[in-house]
């Protein structure tokens, strides 16, 4: 495709390209490499003959294509086809994907410093949009974008020759270039230095990428794309390999005590950076962001949107490993969890699992956060089902404190049988447990305490059944607390 | 002053970019090697398949005579599009054209012609071009084109330059010049505005022995 | 007899210069630019001009197709139209499948639906016409009349195994029909001056846009986007399976 000029002096100022000046700096860099073209200067692509040709093997995540080991550079043909269709992105929830190759990340493209690499860029012709690609391996301007614009029912073919060892992000640059990567078209590319790199047991490929739906997270159905959340960067679902449960359970990834393991990590974004994460492991090398430089020892390391790592760890002990964007509400909120299953016996130097389980007791409750999430609807219900639900409740949420007698610590901890304070009045209870106690005194049978009781993240339902619960034991009896009772408090 | 900047920004990031265009993979020296890649990547089929010469309909040339594309048929021809008022890209095309008319040998000179076709089908009537061709010195061997808004935008489509018309009756275009076969198929496009006498001399001579 | 007979079809080419059947006048008005050149007010101007009512159907085109043949799918040049011209046809001049008769023409090249508006006595509509036009709200749209929504849905979903026909989307102000979420159309002048093919500018989103036509959101502009994105990665002998076209005329 050709580029305009404009003939007179000073036209030509479309405003979308009010340029910055490091896009002069850019400019300027480009034209002095023009200047020199004409000249019969020895360039780095000149150097390296490339001898034979092949065509690169392709795999889709979390498999790596195997390393070609150490070769001579050769010519690396490279084929992808764009494809837009509905997948599944979490269950019952569906959405239009636009991949390359047909899956979310796009395809793993592995070759080796030197290496040049003719790229086939096909959009299937049943497809709406037009597509590129934006290599980020590639040296030059567009990194193939320009090259590589094709409409439905096309293909284009450009070439480029890998001089920096590396992993790269690719992604289709096609305005506008947020959609594109939004809608999933995003992989990744390594580079190998020459001679391949260091020999590993396994290798992953996981690329992260967040989706902006129109129904809120778990909304059923073929979900549209949301624009206005895109651009305020609120996500309803944040996911390795394309979808919710794409690495984990049946297809958590599998190694063996013993093994190396090294995981190509790439970022797709559009918008959010990663704090990638594998609880129980540590990195003890990280290539960061993908680069040369190695660092040692890392829990948690950082991939920018567009960006990538390298990181390799040995698997010292078997069992079940939860991989993370350790920006946490994520993981747990809005899928960005994998899972890596190690088999093989324990070695109980290394990790010794649980040897005791004593009470700790420094002052405040522990809190879980297992607990199932309240009903929806606010029916009443018999004071025998809550007094069981509450026991449950009372067991895990505060009988660290007040003590499975209900009796608390003398001095310190309140007792709840038999007390006044809880018994005289159910709106107090409910209080305490909506909003907790900030160091306020409170007497209780007589006794002054001062201190602090944690605000619980308890819903409506599970303060009643406590309350219930507590109001009915230890010879306390009163009526049952229903939910509604607790959200007319909560609410005022 | 300062849109002044940024236009020129703008126009030398545009010549990198075509620069850029031939050879995607040499980043250090992006004009030194590298048109077998560019082909493969170029959007007109340089096969010369798709030849030129099957749009239909008249032209006026300079000396107000008609003539249909197809009687440019016979000799190789080196083709730009341009318009007689540019004051920057345009003459610079010309002047292209007119190297690699100064480089041929003496023997091929007439299995050569050049051929100029106006954006501008207002101001570039005939009388006009003959005034600009007078300017430029162009001889015997160049051939410039009037025609309607229509054709233009055919034959513009066709060698797949791209144009806009402007308010001020001026045009952004880009700029490209082609090598077509005897029968009009286009064998070369030189983009950008980097003389490539060079190159468009071997192409012309290994056209005219076919 | 014979010059008789030139004379009868002369008049029968000339004819539809004067039709406007199946066309609807679009009134003068401004639209604002998706680019913006600096220096420009902001507005361009669009004269008043017909308006085909509905995309050009595939029965429509295969009219044209009969009437000259060199438009056929096997004899038609590489220069005008690559090799999937036409093909959801059962052959050169038979459509095949009942269900597209009336659904948009696609995988039409650029030449060929030039002249088939030429055959007509009409022309492509240019860029800013087409924008123009578009750019009205519609009237009478079942998901509403926000245009942004119905452009982002039509993109969220796949295109369909069998093309709707025309006008089964949405009339908008000026009486035109699906002139989103149907097909993308040519336009005259598609290959005018373009952001670059880069898409984006060095160094992030630099698109300082003016916003769609008739005062639109930023949304819109997204979906404009998508249209300019598309129709530079086009060049004039391409055919694409949702991409169609319509005429417009001049008043006379």
């Amino acid at each position: 495709m050709k580029k305009i000029t404009h003939p007179e002096r000073s036209i030509l100022r479309y405003r979308w390209m009010a340029l910055t000046g490091l896009v002069l700096v850019l400019i300027y860099t480009a034209l002095t490499g023009c200047n020199q073209a004409s000249g019969a200067k020895t360039t780095l692509s000149d150097t390296a003959a490339v001898i034979g040709e092949m065509n690169a093997e392709l795999t889709h995540a979390p498999f790596v294509p195997n390393s070609r080991g150490a070769f001579q550079p050769e010519k690396v043909i490279v084929k992808i086809e764009v494809v837009e269709k509905v997948m599944k992105l979490a269950d019952g929830v569906d959405y239009t994907f636009w991949t390359f190759g047909g899956s979310v990340p796009g395809p793993f493209i592995r070759v080796q410093e030197g290496d040049e690499v003719e790229l086939h860029l096909s959009n299937s012709p049943g497809n709406k949009m037009p597509h590129n690609i934006d290599l980020h391996a590639v040296n030059g301007p567009g990194g193939g974008a320009e090259a590589t614009l094709t409409v439905p029912g096309h293909s284009s073919v450009f070439t480029f020759r890998v001089m920096n060892p590396g992993l790269y992000v690719y992604h289709c640059a096609t305005a506008p270039v947020g959609m594109h990567i939004a809608n999933g078209m995003y992989g990744l590319v390594l580079v190998e230095p020459k001679g391949g790199l260091p020999k590993v047991d396994k290798e992953f490929y996981i690329m992260q990428g967040e989706f902006y739906t129109k129904g809120k997270n778990g909304e059923a159905g073929l979900q549209p794309f949301d624009m206005d959340k895109a651009i305020k960067e609120q996500p309803e679902y944040v996911v390795f390999n394309g979808s919710v449960g794409a690495a984990t359970g049946s297809n958590a990834l599998q190694a063996k005590v013993g093994d190396r393991v090294r995981l190509y990590v790439g970022n797709g974004g559009p918008n959010l950076v990663s704090s990638f994460h594998v609880i129980g492991q540590i990195f003890d090398k990280v290539y960061q962001e993908g680069g040369s430089q190695v660092n040692q020892n890392v829990g948690t390391t950082l991939i920018p949107s567009g960006g990538a790592a390298i990181l390799e760890f040995t698997c010292h002990e078997p069992g079940t490993y939860n991989i993370v964007d350790h920006s946490i509400f994520r993981a747990f909120n809005q899928g960005a969890l994998a899972q890596l299953i190690v088999s093989g016996p324990e070695d109980k130097v290394v990790y010794s699992g649980k040897v005791k389980d004593e009470l700790y007791q420094p002052g405040s409750p522990e809190v879980s956060e297992s607990e199932a999430p309240a009903e929806a609807s606010i029916p009443d219900l018999p004071l025998a089902e809550r007094i069981k639900k509450g026991q449950v409740l009372f067991e895990t949420n505060c009988s660290s404190c007040h003590q499975p007698t209900g009796l608390g610590l003398p001095g310190a901890i309140p007792p709840l049988a038999q007390s006044d304070f809880l018994m005289n009045r159910q709106d107090k209870g409910i209080g305490v447990l909506l909003h907790g106690l900030n160091n306020e005194a409170i007497t209780v049978n007589g006794n002054h305490y001062q201190g602090v009781m944690p605000q619980l993240p308890l819903s409506d339902d599970q303060i009643a059944n406590i309350l219930s619960y507590v109001r009915n034991n230890w010879g306390n009896k009163s009526p049952v607390v229903q939910e509604k009772e607790v959200k007319k408090l909560r609410n005022q | 002053m300062k849109n002044n900047i940024i236009a020129w920004g703008v126009i030398i990031s545009i010549m990198a970019l075509s620069c850029h265009k031939k050879s995607a993979f040499a980043p250090l020296s992006c004009c030194a090697k590298g048109d077998a890649i560019a082909a493969s990547s170029l959007p007109v089929p340089l096969d010369g398949n798709a030849p030129v010469y099957q749009l239909q309909g008249k032209w006026t040339d300079a000396h107000n005579r008609l003539l249909e594309l197809n009687e440019l048929k016979g000799k190789v021809q080196v083709v730009a599009m341009i318009f007689t008022h540019c004051g920057y890209a345009c003459p610079r095309l010309v002047q292209d054209m007119k190297a690699i008319e100064d480089s041929l040998p003496a023997a091929e000179k007439d299995n050569v012609g050049y051929v100029l076709i106006s954006f501008d089908s207002e101001r570039d009537v005939p009388a006009q071009l003959h005034r600009f061709a007078a300017q430029q010195g162009l001889g015997d061997h160049w051939v410039l084109l009037h025609g309607n808004p229509g054709q233009v935008r055919e034959l513009s489509m066709l060698l797949n330059v791209k144009y806009q018309k402007l308010d001020d009756g001026n045009f952004n275009h880009s700029n490209s010049i082609f090598i077509l076969d005897r029968n009009g198929g286009v064998r070369q496009s030189l983009d950008g505005l980097d003389p490539q006498t060079g190159l468009a001399i071997n192409t012309i001579h290994r056209l005219i022995q076919q | 007899m014979r010059s008789l007979f030139a004379l009868l079809l002369l008049g029968f080419i000339s004819s539809p210069l004067q039709d406007h059947s199946g066309m609807i006048k679009i009134p003068a008005g401004e639209l604002r630019p998706f680019l913006l050149l600096a220096g420009q007010n902001g507005r361009i101007k669009v004269h008043s001009f017909y308006l085909d009512i509905h995309a050009v159907t595939n029965d429509e085109f295969l009219q044209f197709v009969k009437a000259n043949p060199r438009w056929k799918r096997s004899g038609v040049s590489r220069a005008f139209a690559d090799s999937n011209y036409l093909k959801q046809w059962a052959g050169d001049i038979e459509i095949g499948d009942d269900r597209i008769r009336n659904s948009p023409v696609t995988n039409i090249s650029w030449f060929a639906a030039n002249a088939y508006c030429k055959w007509k006595g009409k022309r492509l509509p240019t860029m800013d016409e087409w924008e123009y036009a578009a750019g009205a709200p519609p009237v009478n749209a079942k998901r509403g009349r926000d245009l942004s929504r119905i452009i982002l849905e039509w993109y969220d979903h796949p295109n369909p195994a069998v093309l709707p026909v025309v006008g089964s989307t949405y009339k908008n102000r000026f009486g035109v029909y699906d002139m989103h979420g149907l097909i993308w159309e040519w336009v005259e002048d598609f290959n005018s001056v373009m952001p670059g093919s880069e898409n984006r500018g060095p160094g992030g989103n630099p698109f300082v846009c003016g916003a769609g036509a008739l005062g639109t959101a930023n949304k819109e502009d997204y979906a404009a986007y998508m249209r300019y994105a598309f129709r530079e990665s086009l060049q004039a002998a391409y055919t694409v399976g949702g991409l169609g076209f319509r005429c417009a005329q001049d008043i006379e």
